[in-house]
């Protein structure tokens, strides 16, 4: 049965409000709709509609759906204060084959986002790479006027300081060519700038990208049934269309690797930092 | 935020400038591994209190779900895609057009064939709004789950080993080699072994498409193909 709710944090005077929703028949965990940071908007949605794994010896691969029908009890949502942060806390638990896996979002009160996948479980003892897909359509100050940027290690300006190039067009960059991307809004200058996480290892052969950025278009939205497990497919919304000043999707791929020694404790966690920009 | 950015609009800060203590609580493992050694003891609890929400209608009710299956296949649309073949309805999902419209989608697999026949429906009008066919495989239904474990059951080859089939968890894999009997084949992989054990001690993996089990063994615990 689909689950939903409306969230305003923290209570007192609120910073965050969003709607959150796990809808029967779609996978893609816990979707985060019409969030806004200190009143002003961030995203139209955010969700987590695709995993996909590959084992070195050869089995599989698979694609993971995070669906309500392997979510185990209900959706949590909590405070967290650590290191004098308040942190508001979503996520849900899923198990699916033989991984136990926790789909956990914090929204800290000065509007960094850490979504963060953790794993745990084996489905073959082999090595293995997890291809996690975070789907993040920007709506910073509402749909319209937004650009992408990615941060080039060739340097070089383009007024918006050095080494930030904004992407006209729909493209997928891996991080050998880029080591962080925002989303602005070109009328207002706010926006989130995106940092890799700290455990997201590089792009592979399985799945090359780290981003995509996309135009948005609902039909585009297929909530986990885009990609099989041999192909994300998102290439194939990347069309060279424009997306300067334009309603933009940016996919952050994070790419979780999982060497295996023999039976151990293991429990890997990965995920990126969205920072928030003149909120 | 806008005390921290004093730099000339629009500059922006270059990636990693800042650090963040990424919270850790630690693995969910329910019910633990009792098989590797646990080290939750050295994280510190986590400090953490329940937040209020205010509980909202999903965007498709499970009556309009019904009700969406329901004029699904009473669809001229739907029928003349499916007649003949056999067929499921795995589950009724949402679809959008745009950013404010949601209809319920329903997702049928066509075994004979191995396709997927989406009906996108007209929650206003009840009725069918589009007829898709799609190749991909949607994730393993409940249902499809326990016919999968049935197979193996049936099959008996596992039983003989000891193994405890009601054990068994699943997830779609497929064979995309295009000179093999099974390509495009809903193909279920089932592992099976105690729950609280890290590593799976044996394996099934079962074509639902043709109703037969493909192979099964046991599980190299020192790691490897299987």
């Amino acid at each position: 049965m689909s689950v939903s709710g409306q969230v305003n944090w923290p209570p007192e005077a609120p910073v965050w409000n969003f709607t959150w929703e796990v809808n029967d028949g779609d996978s893609e965990a816990i979707a985060f709709r019409n969030i806004n940071f200190r009143g002003k908007k961030v995203c139209h949605k955010a969700s987590l509609p695709m995993i996909r794994v590959r084992y070195d010896s050869g089995a599989g691969p698979y694609k993971d759906p995070l669906s309500i029908g392997n979510m185990q009890g209900p959706v949590k949502v909590y405070e967290h204060n650590q290191s004098g942060y308040r942190h508001l806390v979503v996520e849900s638990y899923h198990r699916i084959g033989q991984y136990h896996l926790v789909n956990r979002w914090f929204f800290r009160s000065d509007g960094l986002i850490l979504p963060q996948l953790h794993s745990a479980g084996l489905q073959h003892p082999a090595s293995h790479q997890h291809h996690v897909y975070w789907r993040f359509d920007f709506d910073i100050d509402g749909a319209a006027n937004n650009l992408a940027l990615a941060h080039v290690a060739t340097g070089g300006n383009w007024g918006y300081g050095t080494g930030w190039m904004p992407l006209p067009r729909e493209t997928w960059q891996a991080t050998s060519a880029a080591t962080g991307w925002a989303v602005l809004n070109k009328g207002t200058n706010r926006g989130y700038l995106i940092d890799r996480g700290p455990h997201d290892k590089p792009s592979d052969a399985f799945e090359p990208g780290d981003m995509y950025a996309t135009a948005y278009h609902g039909t585009e939205d297929l909530k986990g049934r885009l990609g099989t497990a041999y192909s994300s497919q998102i290439s194939s919304h990347v069309n060279n269309e424009n997306i300067d000043g334009q309603d933009l999707v940016l996919w952050y791929i994070a790419h979780l690797h999982h060497i295996y020694h023999g039976p151990e404790f293991e429990w890997h966690v990965c995920g990126p930092l969205l920072w928030p920009l003149r909120y | 935020m806008s005390d921290t950015y004093r730099l000339p609009t629009p500059e922006l800060p270059p990636p990693g400038l800042r650090s963040a203590e990424i919270p850790n609580f630690g693995p969910v493992i329910v019910p633990p591994f009792v098989d590797v050694p646990e080290f939750s003891q050295y994280l510190t609890p986590a400090d953490t209190s329940p937040v209020e929400f205010e509980t909202l209608e999903p965007r498709v009710t499970d009556e309009s779900r019904q009700q969406a299956v329901d004029v699904a296949l009473a669809s001229d649309r739907t029928s003349g895609r499916l007649e003949g073949k056999r067929y499921a309805v795995l589950e009724v999902g949402t679809r959008s057009l745009d950013r404010q419209t949601d209809h319920p989608l329903v997702i049928i697999y066509n075994y004979t064939d191995d396709e997927v026949v989406e009906v996108t429906i007209d929650q206003v009008r009840r009725a069918v709004h589009e007829v898709t066919v799609e190749n991909y495989q949607p994730p393993l239904t409940d249902s499809e789950h326990s016919q999968a474990l049935e197979l193996v059951r049936d099959g008996n080859q596992l039983t003989e080993s000891d193994v405890d089939l009601s054990t068994g968890v699943g997830l779609i894999v497929e064979d995309v080699n295009l000179r093999s009997p099974r390509y495009g084949h809903r193909l279920v992989d089932l592992r099976f072994g105690p729950e609280n054990q890290y590593l799976p001690t044996a394996f099934a993996i079962v074509d639902l498409s043709d109703q037969e089990v493909v192979r099964t063994g046991l599980v190299s615990q020192e790691g490897g193909a299987s």
